[in-house]
């Protein structure tokens, strides 16, 4: 596979932190595009690539964006997204708009949010939607977009066992909680009938930095423990009953890795590209399910039914009718303003062509760096969004 | 006034050239405005730092420095914890790195030979050359594993009823973030304490040796007393380095807001904690409430600058007319 694999999504988000980075300036220039890559679809990336293969280019609105045109968009944000954003960027610059480059500054949610509600981007990403409070001080109206999905995914250090533990949400509140804390205790061996648990015990490891896989972590149990909720709550960044923190997945793994009896999360890629042993955790339908792209697809399927139009919804904690969904679910938003001035119309004709070309043909690289699919119900919910957005109250893309 | 040496000529012909009249009143405007650059930098840092903290400072008042709840779900920034880490971690990181750093500078000024002083004088330079993301790798893998295996747990076995060596040792926390900081202040202490040394004036020590002084007792009272407040001035400027150190005391010390005097607890610090969430704070008052600690840090940095600076000053300029750190 010819496409630029990321050893670690975090790694490189923090050198993006660093340098605004031209996301693929180095790319070939037209007429020395690759064709498509052979893994096209994902469905090479494992049997973790989620849900059909449905031929979305015929629903492409015909753009106006071609080969010749020039637009640089820039967008700053949440560093999850970025592995996702850049990957996807650099196909569409070598497939579609050879043009349109992205200019992605991965500074965190944080900066994302503040950037975007000083106007000085044409789009924010955060892994957490904007409150009602942060929508007002931006004065304009907002689209929360969700754009990917992943999970945080439960890595520990258990010299000796062998094969993949089972967590239940009570006994997961429990350790982090700090009232759970040796290996065997009864209710760890309870969710792991026939494996025999050393007398361990328990380290504690989170994300030390503010993230949207805490966030998400921390939702899911505030979902589950009633404790938890009234103790901690959620957040980026939460007061931890217990542990140590690490700096990023990398840390947190390498606290975890040094560490027997160590227990630790983090997010789904960058378990799956170290090839940490991880946990399955069990869901409202009662399933130990073990985090995979498509487990998480079915979460995100899950939560569409209830989800407000305004798309501001978390996937954890999917409900008992979808059996195989992982419990502890995440979203990374895309922000867009509702209008654009009219000095942006090409900037914004090229930010919404692909975000449209992103979430139909450019869900078959999804896979390839570690995302699942978007879901199809709610790729029909994003066509409209974008298809709200406007230049000069103008919309951008045409109306059927 | 010194004179280059060897360069008579070129200094007889640049003084007897045609000066035009207007030369020196430029060129004391430029130096000038390079020096007003840095006070405006400095004066608008603070200015922007302590603005941006007035959400934070309204919200949290006094309990900011007085209390150890730091909790961003429910609102309550409360910075002791972070305070306490600063100082516990810096301040032994100093003491050890102070211990250290004079010997070095001793050995170097009075008691190696120059084939040795030089090479490794070049070598505790160097260390100040490593980027701190390094140190910060190296001590989540390999240093933090090995105290915990041979120092922690050793000293937990035997020493564990100390309040120094109580709780659960990982390796990840205070010791970690002490060994790691006193290797990076090392430097600072004995590269200044060295030059401090190096101008304390001969005589002295030809003094005491004539007094019949061994080598040690000439040290003790002709060298050391006259350099005190010189290396008093390493020590200061060794701790603002401490003081503000971020990444590698973030990868190795655990993160977690605990007071708590054993070595092996989890500790946090202020520069630390901005640089753990502060890119993911999203609401305004959270994001003040950092930038709160930052103005604390900068504050305290700026206030152990200045009493460096004081202490350098007197040394240099009570002695010699030479300025040893300039």
């Amino acid at each position: 596979m010819n496409l630029q694999r990321r050893p670690s999504g975090l790694g490189l988000a923090a050198v993006a932190v660093v340098a605004s980075l031209l996301v693929g300036a180095c790319s070939s220039g037209p007429g020395t595009s690759p064709a498509a890559p052979s893994g096209v679809g994902g469905q090479t990336s494992g049997p973790s690539a989620a849900g059909s293969m449905t031929d979305y280019s015929n629903v492409t609105p015909s753009t106006t964006l071609g080969k010749s045109d020039r637009a640089q968009v820039t967008g700053a944000g949440s560093t999850a997204i970025y592995p996702w954003l850049s990957a996807v960027a650099q196909f569409y610059k070598q497939q579609v708009a050879s043009g349109v480059s992205l200019n992605y500054q991965a500074i965190g949610s944080g900066g994302g949010i503040t950037q975007f509600t000083a106007k000085t981007v044409d789009f924010g990403a955060s892994d957490v939607y904007l409150s009602d409070a942060q929508e007002q001080t931006i004065g304009v109206p907002v689209f929360n977009v969700p754009m990917i999905h992943w999970a945080a995914a439960m890595t520990y250090n258990l010299p000796n066992v062998t094969g993949d533990l089972r967590f239940s949400p009570g006994t997961i509140a429990g350790i982090y909680l700090g009232t759970i804390t040796r290996w065997n205790d009864p209710a760890i061996v309870a969710d792991n009938p026939g494996v025999s648990l050393p007398d361990l015990g328990i380290t504690v490891t989170h994300r030390s930095d503010g993230s949207g896989t805490t966030y998400n972590f921390t939702a899911f149990l505030s979902g589950v423990s009633a404790n938890w909720k009234s103790q901690v709550g959620q957040g980026t960044s939460v007061k931890w009953p217990v542990g140590a923190g690490g700096k990023g997945s990398a840390g947190v793994t390498a606290l975890v890795k040094q560490t027997p009896g160590a227990i630790g999360y983090v997010e789904l890629s960058y378990a799956l590209q170290n090839n940490l042993p991880v946990g399955l955790v069990r869901n409202a339908a009662g399933n130990f399910i073990k985090p995979t792209l498509a487990s998480v697809t079915d979460a995100v399927t899950a939560a569409i039914p209830n989800a407000p139009a305004d798309l501001r919804f978390l996937i954890v904690n999917p409900p008992t009718s979808y059996p195989n969904a992982y419990p502890i679910g995440a979203s990374t938003w895309v922000l867009l303003y509702k209008d654009y001035p009219a000095s942006k119309a090409t900037e914004v004709k090229a930010m919404v062509d692909f975000l449209w070309w992103a979430i139909h043909d450019g869900q078959n690289y999804a896979a390839q760096v570690d995302y699942s699919r978007m879901a199809p119900d709610l790729v029909a919910k994003v066509e409209t969004v974008l298809k709200s957005v406007t230049v000069g109250g103008q919309p951008v893309l045409p109306q059927q | 006034m010194s004179v280059v040496p060897g360069q008579p000529d070129r200094i007889r012909t640049l003084l007897s050239r045609h000066r035009p009249r207007y030369g020196e009143p430029i060129f004391r405007g430029l130096v000038g405005l390079a020096s007003l650059t840095v006070v405006a930098l400095i004066a608008g840092l603070i200015l922007v730092i302590a603005q941006q903290s007035l959400t934070g400072i309204a919200h949290n008042g006094l309990a900011f420095l007085g209390g150890s709840d730091w909790d961003p779900v429910h609102q309550v920034f409360q910075a002791l914890p972070f305070i306490y880490g600063t100082v516990f971690t810096a301040g032994t990181a100093l003491v050890l790195a102070m211990l250290i750093g004079v010997g070095v500078a001793i050995f170097l000024v009075d008691l190696a030979p120059a084939w040795l002083a030089r090479p490794v004088g070049l070598m505790v330079e160097m260390l100040a050359a490593i980027p701190s993301v390094v140190y910060g790798l190296w001590g989540i893998f390999v240093l933090a594993p090995w105290l915990r295996d041979f120092v922690e747990v050793p000293l937990h076995d035997t020493l564990g009823f100390l309040p120094f060596f109580s709780g659960n040792p990982i390796g990840i926390g205070n010791l970690a973030a002490v060994v790691v900081l006193t290797i990076m202040v090392l430097p600072t202490v004995a590269v200044v304490s060295r030059d401090v040394l190096a101008a304390v004036p001969i005589s002295q020590r030809e003094a005491a040796l004539a007094l019949g002084a061994t080598r040690w007792e000439t040290i003790r009272i002709g060298v050391l007393p006259y350099a005190r407040s010189g290396i008093v001035g390493a020590g200061i400027l060794g701790l603002a380095r401490g003081v503000g150190e971020t990444m590698a005391v973030t990868m190795v010390i655990g993160n977690a807001p605990v007071i708590s005097l054993s070595l092996f607890s989890q500790g946090y610090t202020m520069a630390s904690v901005i640089a753990n969430e502060f890119s993911e704070a999203t609401t305004n008052l959270y994001r003040s409430s950092l930038l709160e600690i930052g103005l604390l840090l900068l504050m305290v940095t700026l206030l152990i600058n200045a009493v460096a600076r004081l202490l350098i000053w007197r040394v240099a300029y009570g002695s010699t007319s030479r300025s040893v750190l300039a």
